[in-house]
């Protein structure tokens, strides 16, 4: 871990091929144990980052590096440009409305409602995701394979009319809008130098997702537990139920596992593998595991059966800020959504993943888990000014 | 989870039947049905099988068959020496002009209809737009022979194009401009008939909407994000005096594919259309998209929405000429007709 930590830093603030080895032979003068391969890996990429990727994760060493595509590198600028964006509300059809709207960050970017509420009033079928660590999401939404970026991504709530979210009515109208706000053009410059008319959708998107990317939530207890510091006894206990197979009956770990709590995440370098959806037994309308349209799942484009009621398994980190839970926001608080598990599903059904089986759930076990997730908030995610509201 | 269409009992209009019986033929032919054509024979090879439907047989009087290369504008019809086309070199400019109606009465924003739907609930329409992929006029002999669209403004590029019969009054929103009209040329010579298709070309309709060509970057409301592509056909109404909201959006469904990882976009339902109009000549003829066929069948008094190949309103997919449990191209079109 120490060495990949050592190669991330070296990958995010070394300036060019020179630095790049300066560092590498100060790495190594430092008696890391560093594998020869890994350091090779990271001076090419070093080598084919934009030179003005400043930007730095400020990731611990248990996390990997989230993948960026290649024609959209982190950069600082382009990070404050995303933070405006992100913010402002003239980018809504009625003003009133922007990303954050839907996405706080004192709820790690969640609403607290079970549905989101678009700028017209209308009500989203589902919940609004948080989007602390949305960079390593492998799929936006809850269920839709076909969006992989949030470049892409970002389109629906801006755009889409089936919800109305922000409801802007076009890409020509979202770039007279933000063209006619002067401290934008300053912003836009700064970010995508060199062009006669940097303020184009194209770039929006880019620097919407950069600060979308940089929303790194990693300084939890739990987080610093793994840097050595302490976790109380019932959070221990809870941490071996939810992240271990220790006890058969609990296997959260199975979909929300790993350091983002989520099966459902890719990385930097992360071998291209098919995204997990899972269905929970959330619904059963018909006798055979439907659940009630739109909210049918990866089933709601693909109308294939085998994929009804198929959701991605959203991160536990900072859960305990983003009630209501599942995909409607139809389990009010933490206990409900156990109950619901111990339950092996409230409408358990042949659909349901097999993983969900119903079994005894003690007052006490469910104390411990909550408590486990509890220490995954992140409470500097909350007030991060970086994160904040720039208006 | 599949529907059969319901088809409507009396066909108004047609159909390849119609236009090879123009080729003096009286042998019975058929339409493959798109996507059972040969993958190898791709001469548009980034286009959906959908707008490649080809009669399978050939019949022997007729001239060559439509073949695919002549849905792309820039292929020249192939001159075979029977072939209709006295000379290529002679363009001739036409104008293919549309018209909205809801049941026979003219479309207008606001307006109110009674009597549309299944209950003959009174409605308003507040949009009516369609993008059409493939136009091509019919000769005297029954070829194909595409429309080469020229480009213009907001509404045509080569190969796509957008018919708009909204103007933003009443309880549309969608843009102050209308256009009712695509302009292109075809080699000269007589036409009896005309195809099209409501669409967009595969790798425009997957492709990043902010580098899209005009009729879909500025199009309002066009953009289907999370389903990766565009609505081909959109209207939506309003039924005053009930809870009703009908919406129609039809664009290509049941996609699987990962940009990201190079695997391109594909669609299993291509939801588009192919609609065959005889005794069309585009000097005196318009074509005529009737929205109260589209929507006769739907009880508009409860939420009704076509979502492209959803579980709703087969009915209205079969009146756009679409078989609402394929995706793929029905035999007629009963909501356009030639007037």
């Amino acid at each position: 871990m120490r060495a990949v930590a050592c190669l991330l830093l070296l990958s995010a603030c070394v300036e060019d091929d020179e630095a790049v080895m300066e560092a590498t032979m100060a790495a190594l003068d430092a008696a890391v144990p560093i594998d020869a391969a890994l350091v090779a890996d990271a001076i090419v990429e070093a080598a084919a980052a934009s030179p003005d990727a400043d930007f730095d994760w400020q990731l611990p060493a248990h996390f990997p590096r989230p993948r960026v595509p290649d024609d959209n590198p982190m950069t600082n600028a382009k990070v404050e440009l995303g933070r405006h964006l992100f913010y402002d509300t003239r980018l809504s059809i009625t003003g009133t409305h922007s990303c954050a709207s839907c996405h706080e960050q004192a709820r790690a970017f969640t609403d607290g409602r079970a549905t989101g509420l678009g700028a017209t009033g209308v009500h989203h079928p589902r919940g609004a995701s948080s989007l602390a660590n949305v960079a390593y999401n492998q799929t936006l939404a809850w269920a839709n394979p076909l969006l992989t970026t949030l470049e892409q991504q970002l389109l629906v709530p801006l755009l889409g009319d089936d919800p109305v979210e922000l409801g802007m009515r076009s890409i020509p109208q979202v770039e007279q809008v933000v063209r006619a706000i002067p401290r934008y053009r300053a912003l836009f410059d700064a970010a995508f130098p060199g062009h006669v008319e940097s303020i184009t959708m194209t770039h929006l998107q880019r620097a919407l997702a950069s600060f979308e990317r940089s929303l790194i939530s990693a300084r939890s207890p739990y987080d610093r537990y793994l840097q050595g510091a302490t976790l109380s006894e019932a959070a221990l206990r809870g941490m071996r139920l939810v992240t271990t197979d220790q006890d058969a009956r609990f296997a959260c770990h199975r979909c929300h596992g790993g350091f983002a709590f989520s099966d459902h995440v890719t990385w930097e370098g992360k071998p291209v593998q098919s995204a997990a959806f899972h269905q929970t037994g959330l619904y059963d309308v018909d006798g055979e595991g439907a659940y009630p349209a739109p909210n049918t799942g990866v089933h709601e484009l693909s109308f294939e059966d085998a994929d009804m009621g198929l959701f991605r398994a959203p991160t536990l980190r900072n859960v305990a800020l983003t009630a209501p839970y599942m995909h409607d926001g139809s389990l009010a608080t933490l206990e409900d959504v156990l109950d619901h598990y111990a339950r092996g599903g409230r409408a358990h059904s042949a659909r349901t993943d097999p993983l969900l089986q119903p079994f005894a759930l003690g007052d006490g076990e469910k104390r411990d888990v909550i408590e486990f997730l509890q220490s995954l908030t992140d409470e500097a995610l909350r007030i991060d000014p970086r994160f904040a509201n720039p208006w | 989870m599949l529907h059969r269409t319901h088809r409507r009992g009396s066909l108004l209009f047609t159909l390849w039947l119609t236009l090879a019986a123009c080729g003096d033929d009286d042998e019975p032919v058929e339409t493959v049905p798109p996507g059972e054509q040969t993958p190898g024979d791709a001469a548009t090879p980034s286009r959906d099988g959908s707008i490649d439907a080809a009669p399978s047989v050939d019949p022997p009087t007729n001239s060559a068959p439509l073949d695919a290369s002549l849905l792309d504008a820039n292929v020249q019809p192939d001159a075979s020496p029977d072939a209709a086309i006295a000379d290529a070199a002679t363009s001739r400019r036409v104008t293919i002009r549309f018209r909205a109606e809801v049941n026979g009465e003219p479309f207008a924003c606001g307006r109110e209809y009674a009597n549309t739907g299944a209950t003959g609930a009174t409605s308003t329409p507040s949009d009516f737009r369609f993008f059409v992929e493939t136009l091509a006029l019919v000769d005297g002999a029954g070829r194909e022979v595409p429309v080469e669209l020229e480009t213009r403004g907001d509404w045509q590029i080569p190969g796509l194009g957008l018919i708009d019969f909204e103007d933003a009054t009443g309880q549309c929103a969608a843009s102050a401009g209308t256009n009712t009209e695509l302009t292109g040329t075809v080699p000269a010579g007589e036409y009896v008939g005309l195809v099209f298709s409501n669409g967009i070309p595969e790798a425009l309709n997957h492709g990043d909407p902010a580098q899209a060509p005009a009729p879909l970057r500025n199009a309002p409301g066009t953009l289907w994000s999370w389903r990766s592509g565009y609505k081909f056909i959109l209207s939506s109404l309003a039924v005053p005096a009930s809870t009703g909201v009908g919406l129609i959006h039809v664009g290509a469904g049941a996609c699987t594919g990962d940009p990201v990882n190079g695997v391109a976009v594909t669609c299993a339902r291509p939801n588009r259309n192919r609609v065959q109009l005889a005794g069309f000549d585009p000097e005196r003829n318009v074509i005529v998209a009737d929205l109260g066929v589209v929507l006769a069948q739907t009880d508009l008094t409860v939420n009704s929405q076509c979502h492209g190949g959803g579980m709703v309103c087969p009915s209205g997919f079969a009146a756009l000429g679409i078989d609402h449990a394929s995706g793929r191209a029905a035999e007629s079109a009963p909501a356009f007709h030639v007037e």
